[in-house]
């Protein structure tokens, strides 16, 4: 700042810690009502990482990234259909490699554009499974043991729910849920549950994790 | 015998909601960082109680203030306010003379400095801010996304702004505290 600028500020006492609260308090709320115009012209560069908005924010909640070993990795799948499995990675690679492009959104805002999820459609892995009339609802476990979450079985088909083991054609990190975990396109992040070890088929469904800390169980964008 | 300082002349009151206020900030910093570090966040895990610290000392640090500016401590916070809010050609001269050197100017000023007025009008307003988005993204399910996304941008660059001017004022408080020892001896 110039010093004649401030020349001019000091013939205005009382005025400018004053206004500067006021501006600022006034840029709150236009970042707060235009975030998502915001957020749409930033896109996915460096600018638009730093404001929080685009990139991942990595969590766990239990108290660290918990981690399995691929090569003794066991995805188990049981519950209320005639062919429970008990699949290893290899296993689970055999079924097909399928591949989606979505968005990955966090419900607080933040988002991740044009993400190449592959591995295992949901609904291919369950038809092998053979579920019975009983089957309603899928259950979802980590290997941490805390996280779990779940999702109807009508959605499961519609929205192209994958059992993911690579992201970006690279094999899943640990922060993102190494070596398998569940990606819903239609859904909030907080739904894909990372660190996946069992999925169960139920006829009535069970609060995930985060549910049972007030998240809505309809998660859907 | 011990000359007060400014605002301990202003009210002692002032001092114990400030350091209070800033033990709850320090807090509220620390868990901002491990909820949005990723390194941090693998070391210490278990998000929804980082969150729930994160929020709580948020509150509560607005909340010290605030409290500062009612009866019940004869609105302490309200007179240093007030005076911090008067702008003079002094605080003007003060600016102009960080602003070529980033160096603190050596004359002593009997009470707060332009810098200190401006530091201020940043953090206050950044608290409010911090408060209002901080309790739109910790209530997400009664807003509806755009303003969740508005929340999540204006959250991450208030907090930017708020951490530089925090570190600012420890640093010159700690050089400042150091000057004084030295200046004991």
């Amino acid at each position: 700042m110039a010093s004649s600028d401030l020349t001019k500020i000091a013939s205005d006492p009382q005025s400018f810690p004053r206004r500067t609260f006021l501006y600022l308090l006034g840029g709150g709320a236009v970042l707060l009502g235009a975030g998502s115009s915001l957020q749409s012209m930033l896109g996915s560069s460096s600018l638009g990482k730093s404001s929080g908005l685009d990139g991942y924010h990595i969590y766990t909640v239990s108290g660290g990234y918990p981690t399995m070993d691929p090569t003794t990795y066991r995805l188990e799948v049981s519950g209320a259909l005639a062919n429970p499995m008990s699949l290893s990675l290899g296993d689970l690679q055999s079924f097909g490699h399928s591949q989606l492009t979505a968005t990955f959104q966090c419900v607080t805002g933040w988002q991740v554009p044009n993400q190449l999820f592959s591995g295992v459609f949901l609904s291919d892995l369950i038809a092998k499974a053979r579920p019975t009339s009983m089957a309603k609802f899928v259950h979802f476990t980590s290997f941490d043991n805390i996280y779990t979450e779940s999702i109807s079985i009508e959605d499961v088909a519609k929205y192209n729910v994958m059992v993911v083991t690579q992201l970006d054609n690279m094999p899943l990190t640990v922060e993102h849920g190494a070596p398998v975990r569940i990606f819903m396109p239609h859904n909030f992040g907080y739904k894909s549950i990372k660190w996946l070890s069992k999925i169960e088929l139920t006829p009535v469904e069970t609060q995930g994790y985060w549910e049972n800390y007030g998240y809505p169980s309809n998660a859907q964008i | 015998m011990k000359r007060l300082r400014w605002y301990e002349r202003v009210d002692k009151n002032v001092s114990k909601l400030h350091n209070a206020a800033s033990l709850l900030f320090g807090l509220c910093l620390v868990s901002a960082a491990v909820l949005y570090n990723s390194t941090l966040q693998g070391l210490i895990g278990h998000r929804e109680v980082v969150r729930e610290v994160h929020v709580l000392s948020g509150v509560l640090s607005v909340g010290a203030i605030l409290l500062g500016f009612t009866p019940l401590f004869r609105s302490s916070v309200g007179k240093v306010w007030r005076l911090m809010m008067l702008w003079s050609a002094e605080d003007s001269n003060w600016v102009t003379q960080w602003l070529k050197t980033f160096r603190r100017p050596s004359y002593l000023i009997d009470g707060p400095n332009g810098g200190q007025k401006i530091g201020t009008a940043v953090v206050a307003s950044s608290m409010l801010v911090l408060l209002i988005t901080g309790l739109i993204l910790r209530f997400f399910a009664y807003f509806p996304l755009w303003l969740r996304v508005g929340a999540t941008l204006a959250h991450t660059l208030f907090a930017y702004l708020i951490t530089l001017f925090v570190a600012i004022h420890i640093y010159y408080v700690v050089s400042r505290q150091n000057q004084l020892e030295t200046e004991d001896h």
